[in-house]
């Protein structure tokens, strides 16, 4: 089963890039993208009662304008359950500082860390490292 | 001997001359009164004599009287003539005494009344010899009967008339003489009286004085007795005194001296008498304060040199005290002490202070000296007048001039020093004052402290600073770190963010080339990559050109020319309506520039390129008719540029945050998020001011006054 995709970008370039690449190897089911962090939340307030729609994982830039990344994460805690327990969030960014990476693993949603660009061989990892937690869901809760 | 006691009124005296003038009181008034007495004793002997002489030839004329009386009756009758002859001879011899008796009588008469009573007497014996003359005549005639008829008619009457008168004069006599007696008694009595009194009186007096005399010839014993204790202790005091003590006679010559004279200068008290106080000067070219040979009356200090007997010299003060005697100067009396090691001390520390001083005045910086207890200064140096603006005089007479001229505001910085100085340490402190001529200056004093063995702050010195300028370079050095800490942090925040804002585009770039390279494309596709990369190129030029234009306005000085910024504007407007999509925004300009606007060139074309470009970027899609304003007006103060577009606004809170570097209130935003920064920072430059109006949904209107810098308010 594809995961469903939202792309949260201030530069709609990445956004494209991102939803080519994912295209090409067939990763994901429905992908969708934004270029604020804003509309990007009130979707997936939209989205909380509709179970099957809720994206699976969400590609999160850090450095954007009006809401960045952490401001994204602090709002995405007050989301209703079913869009909290369902969506992961992969952190796509340009940054190189350990800073940022460490801020972002304080967020129990985000599962990942990648540098852009996405690649296919970033999202074939990625898909293994999902298939990875999902079989010891428990010790990684850890 | 040292002193004399003189007493010009003593109760003694007093006393005598009170005695005296009594007693010539008494004597003036006796003495008369005693004279009189004696004239009236004469007297009273006088009266008894005379009439006592009186009364016997009074007694013996009426004893003649009767014999006559006889003689003349036998003589009528006589019948012989021999017998009448012998009566007639004692009848004559009779008369002839009554003569004598009346005669010595009449020298004795002393009244107007006892003549009267004579002369009546003289009258009746006239008339008398006159009858007993015709009664001879008739008994010579032998007409006997006849004779003895007038005799009895005649002669008997004649003759009692002449005893009467006679009886009556007696009488007289013996009652004045009585009357005279008495009165005299009267007076005689009359004075004993009065002298009594006089004498009573006197002896009283005589007692009082006596008395008095007495008591105050007691009190002068007892004061006499004081005085000499008193003597006693002054001598025992002048003789133990380490005080020099002695007496120069007008001549110069010293006359006495005390112990301690003699033990400082050597001397025994023979060698001295006689001495002239001059010779024990030593020479000085300093006048003396009191040339000694000219004393004035009166205390006058002295200061001399002296030189003892050993040829040693000593420092002698104190002080003289010159008596007069009328207007010729009298004995001088000296009191004075030996300052020889007081006077070398300060001849050490006056030479000391001198090469101190020599030192200090070297340097410009204020060396001080306060004496705590008294609240005295005790030296300031002259570099006092360079740092505070005020000569050393000033200090040294008022101790409250530093407080004076002192910033209000640090003056508790003076007792907090105080309190620290009190414990013996080093205190120092930074202080504002007023100086007169430089204005406010920073001062820093460095302060130590002297304590006594009780522990007591006794002195301070001190020395003061003008660290105006050193303050000055720290201040700028404290500005020039916040500046530098801004610029590092700036610095940092830029180099973060153009490691994304300058990575963003190249790995755009990448991702678009892994794209292009891991697939086989349409050409239509491959197209559109290439647009996509030229589009992430531009940007990041563009993003490259605003940080160099940020590093221009930080670094290049301000030049001023004449501007026509409606051309700047138009030019920008023109650059900006270029792109893609932005033909249907409607833009219009209006300038109102009646004086010539000087300022930056490229500053205010950078503000004006940001703001319409800015303006343009910001548009509404669903905007129907979206419309951009601009404004320019100046005038010879200031210009007034407004750009107003209905685009998306911006939301309130980010309206703040607008300004700062990499901010980018947009989603939509793709530039640097350097433009509004750089248009702040070009503004502050230009010393004007940039503010925003916008509703979110709405639009924004940008509003920037530039200071015109025509040539009078040019920058030098």
């Amino acid at each position: 089963m594809k995961p469903n995709v939202l792309l949260v970008d201030d530069n709609n370039i990445v956004n494209f890039i991102s939803r080519k690449t994912m295209e090409d190897c067939d990763f994901a089911g429905h992908i969708a993208e934004y270029t604020s962090g804003q509309r990007a939340l009130k979707y997936l307030e939209r989205l909380a009662k509709n179970q099957e729609q809720i994206p699976d994982l969400i590609f999160l830039d850090i450095k954007m304008q009006l809401m960045d990344g952490f401001e994204f994460l602090d709002q995405f805690k007050k989301l209703p359950a079913s869009v909290k327990e369902k969506s992961k969030i992969v952190m796509l960014t340009s940054s190189l500082l350990d800073n940022d990476r460490r801020r972002a693993f304080e967020h129990p949603q985000v599962i990942e860390f990648l540098n852009k660009p996405v690649t296919k061989s970033k999202l074939i990892a990625l898909v293994e490292k999902l298939a990875g937690s999902r079989e010891q869901e428990a010790g990684s809760r850890e | 001997m040292p002193l004399k006691f003189t007493e010009k009124f003593s109760t003694g005296r007093v006393l005598l001359i009170l005695y005296c003038l009594v007693c010539i009181v008494v004597g003036y008034n006796i003495f008369p009164i005693m004279e009189l007495s004696n004239k009236s004793i004469s007297r009273y002997h006088e009266i008894l004599s005379t009439s006592t002489r009186k009364l016997e030839l009074m007694n013996k004329l009426r004893k003649n009287v009767n014999n006559i009386q006889s003689a003349q009756f036998k003589h009528v009758l006589a019948y012989s003539a021999s017998l009448m002859h012998l009566e007639e001879e004692k009848l004559s011899r009779a008369l002839l005494d009554n003569d004598t008796i009346l005669s010595e009588f009449g020298r004795l008469v002393e009244t107007k009344e006892e003549q009267g009573l004579l002369d009546e007497v003289l009258e009746t014996r006239k008339i008398n010899a006159a009858t007993r003359a015709e009664l001879i005549r008739l008994s010579a005639s032998s007409d006997r009967q006849m004779a003895f008829d007038y005799y009895v008619a005649r002669q008997e009457d004649s003759r009692i008339h002449y005893s009467n008168a006679v009886e009556e004069l007696m009488t007289y006599i013996v009652t004045h003489t009585y009357k005279e007696i008495n009165a005299t008694e009267r007076f005689i009595k009359k004075e004993r009286d009065n002298i009594n009194l006089l004498l009573s009186l006197s002896v009283i007096l005589i007692i009082l004085t006596g008395t008095m005399v007495l008591s105050a010839n007691k009190k002068l014993n007892r004061q006499n007795e004081l005085l000499l204790q008193q003597e006693k202790k002054y001598h025992t005091i002048v003789e133990t005194t380490d005080e020099m003590i002695f007496l120069v006679k007008p001549d110069g010559k010293i006359a006495w001296t005390n112990r301690a004279f003699r033990e400082n200068l050597g001397y025994s008290n023979e060698d001295l008498t006689g001495f002239r106080f001059q010779e024990l000067i030593v020479s000085n070219d300093k006048p003396k304060v009191i040339p000694s040979n000219q004393p004035v009356a009166g205390i006058k200090e002295v200061a001399e040199m002296l030189v003892t007997w050993s040829g040693e010299k000593i420092y002698v003060e104190g002080k003289v005290l010159v008596s007069k005697m009328g207007d010729l100067p009298g004995v001088s009396q000296y009191f004075i002490r030996n300052v020889t090691d007081k006077k070398k001390a300060e001849e050490l520390l006056q030479s000391t202070t001198t090469q101190l001083q020599r030192v200090l005045n070297i340097f410009d910086n204020s060396f001080w000296g306060s004496d705590v207890i008294r609240n005295k200064m005790i030296y300031v140096s002259p570099g006092n007048e360079k740092v505070f603006g005020y000569p050393e005089q000033d200090f040294m007479e008022d101790s409250e001039l530093w407080f004076r001229i002192s910033a209000e505001e640090d003056i508790p910085k003076f007792s907090e020093s105080m309190e620290i100085l009190r414990q013996g340490k080093l205190a120092s402190i930074v202080f504002r004052i007023n100086h007169p001529q430089k204005g406010q200056r920073w001062i820093e004093t460095k302060m130590v402290p002297t304590l006594d063995e009780n522990n007591i702050l006794v002195r301070v010195d001190g020395m003061a600073i003008d660290i105006t300028d050193r303050k000055k370079s720290e201040d700028e050095l404290v500005q020039n770190y916040a500046e530098l800490k801004k610029i590092n942090s700036e610095l940092d925040r830029f180099v973060y963010s153009t490691s994304h804002d300058l990575r963003a585009p190249l790995l755009n770039l990448e991702g678009l080339i892994n794209l292009a390279e891991e697939h086989i494309r349409s050409e239509a596709e491959i197209r559109q990559f290439l647009a996509i990369m030229r589009e992430t190129v531009s940007g990041m030029d563009d993003t490259i050109k605003d940080i160099l234009e940020y590093s221009r306005n930080a670094r290049t000085t301000l030049a001023s020319e004449n501007l026509n910024v409606e051309e700047m504007i138009r030019s920008a407007v023109t650059h900006s309506s270029h792109r893609r999509g932005r033909d249907k925004i409607k833009c219009t300009v209006k300038v109102s520039q009646p004086a010539p606007f000087f300022s930056d060139r490229l500053r205010v074309s950078a503000v004006i390129n940001n703001l319409v470009s800015n303006a343009y970027k910001f548009s509404r899609e669903d905007e129907p008719n979206p419309a951009i304003g601009i404004t320019f007006a100046s005038d010879t103060k200031e210009g007034i540029l407004s750009v107003e577009d209905n685009g998306e606004g911006i939301p309130e809170e980010y309206r703040e945050r607008i300004f700062e570097m990499f901010t980018r209130a947009s989603e939509k935003s793709e530039g640097s998020g350097l433009g509004l920064y750089i248009c702040k920072e070009i503004v502050q430059r230009l010393k004007g001011s940039i503010e925003v109006d916008s509703v979110p949904g709405r639009g924004s209107t940008f509003r920037v006054r530039i200071p015109n810098l025509t040539e009078k308010n040019q920058e030098a």
